[in-house]
C-alpha cells in the first residue's frame, strides 16, 4: 500500500521558501525561417516543488524514520498534502534532504517530484 | 509506399502547433518468452500504485510505460526499413532477457495518438531485433524487417540438384 506523510510532520512547506517548478513539456522543432512548430512531448509529465520544513528534534527523527523505512531512502513514492488544497499529490523524494539546527528547530529542505 | 492516416494524425503532423502526443506501442515477441512484452513510450495513465506502473491502455491491453526514443523509418526502395530504438537502462531485467534470446525476437511496432489511444495510425510489423547495445544508461537496439532481398527469387526450381527424385 502506498504511504502517506506522516500525520506529525509539518504539512506544508514554509511560505518564503516554497517553490514549484512545472514541467517541460512541449517540443519545439527549429526550422530555418520563421516560428518553430511545436507539439506536446507526453500526456502527463512530472514537476517539482521544494521548499523547508521546520522541525522539533522528535519530528526530525520520526521524517528520518519514515524516509530510510517507509520510502526505503527515497525510492518509494507517498501521499502528500496538496498546496492548493486539493487531493494528496502523489510524490517522491528528488533529492537527498538537507537539514539544519536553528536553535532547538530542524530546518529541513526537501525537494519533491510530482507524479502524474 | 503511402499509408492511410486518419485526419487528425494528418491535421496534428501539418499543425503550427498542437497538443496531439504520438505514442509508439512495441509488441516484443519470442519463442523463449511465455508471453509477449508490451511496451508504450508514453505515462498515459497509472495502472498501478503499488507497485507504481504507469502506461497506456490500447485495444484492452495493457502497454507498461519504458521510456524510449524512437526514428520512423526511411521508405526506400534498395533497403529494409529499419527503426532505431534506444531505451534508459532503468530495468535490469530487460538486460536479462535480452541476453538469454539466442534468436532475435519480433517487434511490432505501431504509432497511435493519445487522443484515440484504440486506432492505430502506423503499423511497423514483422520487424527484428539486431545489433543491440547495452551500456550503464541506455539500451539500443535497431529494428529491421527480414531482408528480403537476401532471399532466393523464385524460391525454388524443380532442377536435378534440388529434387532429384523427380528425376
Amino acid at each position: 500500500m502506498t504511504a502517506f506523510w506522516p500525520y506529525d510532520l509539518p504539512k506544508r512547506f514554509t511560505v518564503p521558501s516554497y517553490q514549484e517548478t512545472r514541467p517541460d513539456n512541449a517540443m519545439y522543432s527549429d526550422v530555418s525561417v520563421g516560428p518553430a512548430k511545436a507539439r506536446r512531448r507526453t500526456t502527463s509529465n512530472v514537476w517539482d516543488q521544494s521548499g523547508t520544513m521546520v522541525m522539533t528534534y522528535g519530528q526530525y527523527r520520526s521524517f528520518l524514520a519514515f524516509l530510510s523505512e517507509t520510502l526505503s531512502d527515497g525510492a518509494a513514492a507517498f501521499w502528500f498534502p496538496d498546496r492548493l488544497g486539493g487531493p494528496d499529490l502523489l510524490v517522491r523524494v528528488k533529492e537527498p534532504p538537507k537539514a539544519s539546527l536553528d536553535g532547538n528547530l530542524w530546518q529541513v529542505s526537501i525537494t519533491l517530484e510530482v507524479l502524474p | 509506399m503511402s499509408r492511410n492516416v486518419s485526419t487528425t494524425f494528418i491535421a496534428a503532423a501539418n499543425a503550427q502547433e498542437t497538443d496531439e502526443v504520438v505514442i509508439c506501442l512495441l509488441t516484443v515477441t519470442h519463442e523463449d518468452l511465455e508471453a509477449p512484452i508490451y511496451l508504450s513510450s508514453n505515462a498515459t495513465t497509472r495502472l498501478s500504485e503499488d507497485p507504481l506502473v504507469y502506461g497506456t491502455e490500447s485495444r484492452g491491453e495493457q502497454y507498461f510505460y519504458l521510456p524510449f526514443e524512437f526514428t520512423l523509418p526511411d521508405d526506400q526502395s534498395d533497403n529494409p526499413p529499419r527503426v532505431q530504438l534506444k531505451m534508459d537502462n532503468i530495468e535490469r531485467s530487460l538486460v536479462a532477457v535480452l541476453r538469454s534470446f539466442a534468436t532475435p525476437a519480433s517487434v511490432l511496432m505501431e504509432i497511435v495518438l493519445a487522443s484515440d489511444l484504440d486506432m492505430v495510425e502506423i503499423t511497423m510489423p514483422a520487424l527484428q531485433m539486431s545489433d543491440v547495445s547495452i551500456d550503464d544508461h541506455t539500451v539500443s537496439a535497431t529494428l529491421v524487417a527480414d531482408a528480403l532481398i537476401n532471399e532466393p527469387h523464385p524460391a525454388g526450381q524443380f532442377t536435378p540438384g534440388s529434387f532429384p527424385g523427380l528425376f
